[in-house]
């Protein structure tokens, strides 16, 4: 007979251990008498070999996760930076349309007088008060002089006209080149006219001369467009009475009006004409 | 010096718990739908570690590698003890061809490896657990099996011959170091 090294023996020792182990295990395993053994075997087994190693295998998960988490986190920063993008431009076109609704609004209450919709080419930061560019000229039908306004009233008279654009010389610039005839309706039902005739950037209202210096006039008071000696029709806002400068002998020198509201700034606004100018 | 047979058992060890972290993390689908592998560096590890022994001695250690692997990893026990009998054993019969060429020693483990997979496979269908057909397995299971494995086997060959290496220059070293404790010892 063939004698084991020593080496073999302790392998074939081991290796028989194991065996009879296994197969008692696997003979037992449905005796209810060593489920408890069985269940404790499976614990260990469990608790030492499967556990650390699906623990090792969660925490890999989780680490990959965590890249996951910060891709998403990348992405949304750039959707909430692009949102804020989308936020302005929301905005921007809201503002854009309300001042589109309002003039719609007022172009339905003018009548059969001729109106132009334009919008605001270009209003340089040297003469911003001064003048604006629209984008309506002889083509459209623009006319020299006619009254160019927002839905909150007059603004400017269009000073020059090209083909497809015009320049508007603003109400608010220091030297208008043509004076504007004015009417107040005064609190008696009786009206009073005048020229609204140039802009005083310190009191930031326009001076405007009456032709009644009697008349009442008070603070409030809207004055707008009588339609005569102009080509645009009567009725338009110009704005309302600031300030009435007296002269010595109590009589009415002058009468300053505050601007339209949105003088300052506008996208969109009306050319208006007389119905005859067509 | 270094106990090779202690080295040996740790390294596999540490195969074993590998496949087991390999099962966990990317484990098999046994829908099909996907492409999956099954993890077998313990079985190449045994292979490579033992081919060098002498039969017997290849033949147990093998036995006893599977018999660990399947009664403290997976639950069976018995068939893996086989296996990994039979294969080890066959190692040895290959190890004048394994000592010339690395890529001989790759190719014959790689071939043990799939032939491992197809015996478990044709078991599995002989007794009925698997109705699926060998394309199919092949495809979704198999290849991307032999893929992976088959670039572990360069890494436990690299593995193996470094600590081979490291192993023989100790050994030098420590008979060196013998030889002189023993000169001492005669001048005196």
């Amino acid at each position: 007979m063939r004698k084991f090294t020593r080496i073999q023996k302790r392998l074939l020792t081991i290796i028989v251990v194991l065996c009879i182990l296994a197969c008692a295990m696997f003979g037992l395993r449905q005796n209810s008498i060593t489920n408890i053994g069985y269940s404790a075997w499976t614990y260990l087994k469990y608790g030492l070999i499967q556990y650390p190693l699906s623990s090792i295998g969660n925490a890999v998960n989780d680490f990959s996760n965590l890249w996951h988490a910060y891709d998403d986190n990348e992405y949304l920063t750039k959707q909430l930076a692009q949102q804020k993008n989308y936020q302005t431009a929301y905005e921007d076109e809201r503002n854009k349309n309300k001042q589109l609704e309002a003039l719609l609004e007022m172009k339905g209450g003018l009548g059969d007088a001729k109106t132009i919709s334009v919008s605001v080419l270009e209003r340089s930061g040297d003469s911003w008060l001064q003048t604006v560019t629209i984008s309506a000229g002889k083509k459209q039908g623009v006319e020299k002089n006619m009254l160019v306004a927002t839905s909150d009233g007059a603004i400017g008279l269009v000073d020059s006209v090209q083909t497809v654009t015009s320049t508007v010389q603003l109400l608010t610039s220091q030297h208008l080149n043509n004076d504007i005839a004015i009417k107040m309706s005064l609190e008696d039902g009786t009206s009073v006219e005048g020229v609204l005739q140039s802009y005083d950037t310190e009191k930031k209202a326009y001076r405007v001369s009456l032709f009644d210096n009697d008349a009442i006039v008070t603070k409030g008071q809207k004055v707008a467009t009588s339609g005569k000696g102009g080509n645009y029709p009567s009725g338009i806002l110009i704005g309302e009475v600031k300030d009435v400068s007296l002269n010595d002998d109590s009589i009415i020198s002058t009468v300053y009006v505050s601007p339209v509201s949105n003088m300052k700034s506008f996208d969109y606004c009306l050319v208006i004409g007389k119905e005859e100018s067509k | 010096m270094i106990n090779k047979e202690r080295c040996s058992f740790i390294f596999l060890l540490i195969l074993a718990i590998l496949d087991q972290m390999n099962a966990s993390l990317f484990s098999v689908d046994f829908t099909y739908s996907s492409l999956s592998f099954v993890s077998h560096l313990c079985f190449c590890g045994c292979i490579l570690v033992v081919s060098h022994e002498k039969s017997l001695n290849r033949l147990l250690y093998a036995c006893l590698c599977g018999l660990c692997v399947g009664l403290f990893f997976t639950s069976d026990w018995f068939f893996k003890m086989i296996l990994f009998g039979l294969f080890g054993w066959l190692s040895g019969l290959f190890k004048n061809a394994m000592d010339q060429d690395h890529w001989v020693q790759f190719a014959l483990v790689f071939l043990m490896m799939f032939i491992n997979d197809l015996i478990c496979f044709l078991g599995a269908k002989l007794f009925g657990y698997l109705t699926m057909s060998f394309v199919k397995w092949f495809i979704h299971v198999e290849a991307l099996t032999l893929i992976f494995n088959g670039a572990w086997i360069f890494v436990l060959l690299y593995i193996i011959t470094v600590f081979n290496r490291y192993a023989t220059i100790k050994n030098i070293r420590f008979k060196r170091m013998e030889k002189l404790h023993m000169q001492n010892i005669r001048r005196k």
